[in-house]
């Protein structure tokens, strides 16, 4: 008797349970949408009662961008293994300046001081408002370097900056909503051209997108015309100009660039990778004096703590999918090893251009084969543009943005048609969405993050992977470029902490351990005999960003 | 199998359902209520709000919060766990395929480890109470409890695997052997064992042995302090003394008459522990590389993967449950005088 007596009270009490949380996010939903109007008044209020109109004026952001000093934080806080970053643009790029310097020197304390003055701030009445930053995203550094800018400003006595940090999927969210002022981010180049570092963040169309709001009509004039001109003396006029703008009206702070750290053993040549950002694993080699940690000089062994998240060249957007994608397959333009050097990749020579800069038009190199040993043609790159746009992957938007068509005249020919002159169309060809997927194995009705294998054209293929375990790579067979493969068979192995990364390379379990070691576990390694710890100049920038249109809520 | 032992089985196993339910249901809510969400995590501010709303669009994330929740639930009643919303959005069941038999494989040696070495040194110390030895395996099980796992993990790793070079740090298989190595269970010993693949099996045993230990290691302290706590009550009991003055050895007196009595809180402290063998997991599982349950809960939760941090922590309750009526049952099996 007792039992169905239990039952029922579990039942009964199961009921109750459901319904509560049912209820629950019912009304959560509802306290913002009643809090909302309320909050609405009182800033109605306040601004009523203050000037309304956003916080950041001008002369704000330069008293801001003058009492930084990125010397001070590369050396406290990471003993001068970053470079300051004085622009946006990497230098090891074309039309790099560093318009920063120029006008406010690595510091102008003084001019802080009278900007904030001038603005009405005093050390009785300091100018206060919040910093967000995220406090492990870019590793655990951030906070110290978040500490000294904290300090840099409030020495000029009229600013008071209150640190918040939030973890990642909150902290992206509060940003894009427009709720933090003054906050920390990072950039990594989607390809090699001074466009992908201003026009999303100074562009009226893209700063909204990394929650920069800016817009000015004037630094859209002159991005668009930079972007579109094709003659190089013509494009570094431009980009001087917009550096002296971008240090005038400062949409975002640049502060330092963060180097990589790629460790291997002794006997591993060809680890080069530059300002692409691309590791080529064709022109890696064992010498004489080299012991593979697989026992043979056929395989070697890469470990990352990346993970595989698409290898859809419609869909993947990250930095460890692209370079499998790169490595085993060759997108229309590409990098001479090491350098941002742009060469013809799957195309016979650089494009020709017409129609004012609108039409490229590619002539493939003749002969080219999928790992399957299907031929390429031009229609490969149709069927690609038409996958991405029927799919809608997570780079589709990279793509749709620039081009508006694509046509294949003939087998070997490929027309590109764009929605607007853009004088870096070479560099985005050699991107990874530039890489013909082979439609034997990526087809029209759904995007394959995982597929069995991957037959593209590159110089190796992929022939298995077990997701956070590791990932295979074989020599392309049907690979007929000058550059195929020194090492037959790479192996990419997959480590969830660093430490262990680097315990593995230290062992010998793997030839070499790549993304992302941080600065801690690589000078440990560097001062062990056998190993070379190289740093590589990845332009991978932190900077500070202004909510342009944030209003503060004096009501907090 | 007696009627009233049917009964409380049938009773248990429906039980079951309701707590699992309820578990799924919190876990459900409290991911959503949480900010943040599975495009932005991943993707930051590379895309623009109005391709990260289509994604979201596709993704069914912009459905009604009830109707996602239904869909959720029918998703978990057909066993089918639905699509991962980050990392390629492949299957649950797939996924979840490959991480818990990792999980398994690292943790059942490691509760192995834990009791064996736990009662063996817990009752050997109760028998010498009061010798240098007892107070020796006393102040061990203290340090081992008291030790991060992590950190002892990464000490492992350095004395045997760099210093000492003996013995792998990383992974399940060595990469070579794992690229012609055909699995079908995900059990890497069973697999190897079913394709008489020695050289694999030998691997795959190399590297269980720093992770096992670490975890299990980790577990014995506790095993230790109860056994010899029960253990000495037990020597001072009635029977014992009966028993002793019957002629029986001293030997046989402590590790078959005094250990037997003792299983039931042991028993009891297993099952308690299979809970904290998952939290331990988590640990082990990120400092070895293993590719396991408990590395890709942490990795989903941080990209707000709703359906796979959901289906996760609905296989790891399930397994709560179900040990729990195991040991329910081993109580009766251990200790004839309780019915049920």
């Amino acid at each position: 008797m007792s039992v169905p007596k239990t039952l029922k009270m579990m039942a009964l009490l199961l009921l109750v349970a459901l319904l509560a949380v049912a209820c629950a996010p019912a009304a959560t939903t509802e306290t913002p949408t009643e809090a909302a109007p309320s909050t609405e008044g009182t800033s109605e209020e306040t601004t009523a009662e203050t000037s309304a109109g956003p916080l950041w004026t001008k002369e704000l952001r330069q008293a801001i961008a003058a009492a930084i000093d990125r010397e001070v934080i590369v050396d406290r806080v990471f003993e001068g293994r970053n470079t300051p970053a004085y622009g946006m643009v990497p230098p090891s790029y074309p039309y790099a300046t560093e318009p920063f310097l120029d006008k406010y020197g690595t510091r102008d304390l003084e001019l802080s001081k009278q900007l904030l003055q001038d603005a009405g701030y005093s050390e009785e009445n300091p100018f206060v408002f919040d910093l967000w930053y995220p406090p492990e995203h870019y590793g655990t550094t951030t906070a110290d370097v978040m500490q000294v800018i904290k300090e840099q400003l409030e020495e000029t006595g009229m600013i008071v900056v209150n640190l918040k940090s939030e973890n990642w999927a909150e902290y992206v969210d509060g940003f894009v909503a427009g709720e933090a002022p003054f906050f920390m981010l990072g950039w990594f180049p989607d390809f090699t051209d001074p466009d992908n570092w201003l026009t999303p963040f100074a562009s009226c169309l893209q700063s909204p997108d990394n929650g920069v709001n800016y817009c000015n009509p004037e630094m859209d004039a002159l991005l668009t015309s930079a972007a579109t001109a094709t003659d190089p003396a013509d494009r570094e006029d431009l980009y001087q100009q917009i550096g002296e703008l971008y240090a005038e009206d400062v949409p975002t702070i640049p502060l330092f660039w963060e180097p990589e750290f790629i460790t291997f053993r002794k006997g591993i040549e060809g680890v080069a990778i530059g300002g692409s950002f691309e590791f080529n694993y064709n022109v890696l080699s064992f010498t004489d004096e080299a012991v593979p940690a697989s026992g043979s000089p056929d395989t070697i062994i890469i470990g990352t703590t990346d993970e595989v998240n698409s290898l859809d060249a419609n869909d993947a957007y990250a930095t460890h999918d692209w370079e499998i994608i790169k490595n085993t397959g060759t997108a229309l333009m590409s990098y001479t090893p090491g350098t941002t050097e742009l060469v013809p990749g799957a195309a016979a020579d650089f494009p020709v251009i017409s129609d004012g800069g609108l039409t490229y038009t590619f002539t493939l190199k003749e002969g080219l084969k999928f790992a399957d040993g299907t031929p390429l043609t031009a229609q490969d790159y149709v069927y690609s543009w038409e996958r991405l746009n029927a799919l809608e992957g997570q780079v589709s938007g990279l793509v749709q943005v620039y081009v508006q068509s694509v046509e294949a005249p003939d087998d070997l020919t490929v027309v590109y048609h764009l929605n607007s002159p853009i004088g870096f169309f070479n560099a985005l060809a050699a991107t990874a969405p530039f890489v013909p997927v082979n439609p034997n194995t990526f087809t029209m009705d759904a995007i394959n993050a995982y597929p069995e294998t991957l037959d593209g054209i590159g110089a190796y293929r992929m022939v298995s992977n077990v997701p956070g375990e590791q990932l295979v790579l074989e020599a392309n067979p049907y690979y007929t470029g000058e550059d195929a493969p020194k090492i037959k068979n790479v192996i990419i192995k997959y480590f969830a902490d660093p430490t262990t990364l680097g315990n593995a390379v230290e062992k010998g379990e793997i030839d070499i351990a790549w993304r992302t070691l941080g600065p801690v576990e690589s000078t440990r390694l560097s001062s062990i005999e056998g190993l070379t710890v190289m740093k590589v100049d990845a332009p991978s920038l932190r900077y500070m960003v202004f909510n342009h249109t944030y209003v503060l809520d004096t009501a907090e | 199998m007696s009627s009233s032992l049917k009964k409380f089985l049938v009773t248990r196993i429906l039980l079951t359902i309701p707590m699992v339910l309820i578990m799924i249901t919190l876990v459900f809510f409290i991911m959503r209520v949480l900010p943040g969400d599975p495009i932005r995590s991943q993707l930051g501010p590379r895309v623009s709000e109005e391709q990260a709303d289509r994604l979201r669009e596709r993704l069914g994330l912009n459905d009604p919060i009830l109707v996602q929740y239904g869909n959720y639930l029918k998703d978990m009643l057909t066993f089918n766990f639905g699509n991962a919303l980050t990392r390629g959005e492949r299957p649950i069941r797939e996924e979840l395929g490959e991480k818990l038999p990792a999980t398994l494989e690292l943790s059942i040696p490691a509760m192995l480890i834990a009791v064996a070495l736990g009662i063996g040194l817990g009752a050997f110390s109760a028998k010498n109470r009061k010798k240098p030895v007892d107070y020796g395996i006393r102040l061990f099980s203290i340090f081992i409890y008291s030790i991060p796992i992590f950190f002892l993990g990464l000490i492992f790793q350095i004395i045997f695997g760099v210093r000492l070079n003996l013995l792998p740090l990383s992974g399940r298989m060595d990469p070579i052997l794992l690229t012609t190595f055909e699995s079908k269970t995900n059990f890497y010993i069973i697999d190897s064992i079913l394709s008489q693949n020695w050289a694999a099996l030998k691997s795959t045993l190399l590297h269980l042995i720093l992770p096992s230990l670490t975890l299990g290691l980790s577990l014995t302290g506790v095993f230790i302090r109860l056994t010899r706590v029960n253990m000495i009550e037990m020597i001072k009991s009635d029977f014992i003394t009966a028993g002793r003055a019957r002629g029986i050895s001293e030997t046989q007196l402590i590790y078959k008459h005094s250990l037997r009595n003792t299983f039931i809180p042991i028993l009891t402290m297993i099952g308690l522990q299979m809970a904290l063998l998952i939290a331990g997991a988590v640990l082990t599982e990120t400092t070895f590389s293993w590719p396991g349950m408990g590395r890709y809960l942490v990795d989903r939760i941080a990209l707000r993967d709703y359906t796979a941090v959901q289906s996760t922590i609905g296989v790891f309750a399930f397994f709560v449950a179900i040990i729990s009526l195991v040991m329910d049952i081993l109580y009766a099996l251990v200790d004839p005088r309780i019915r049920y």
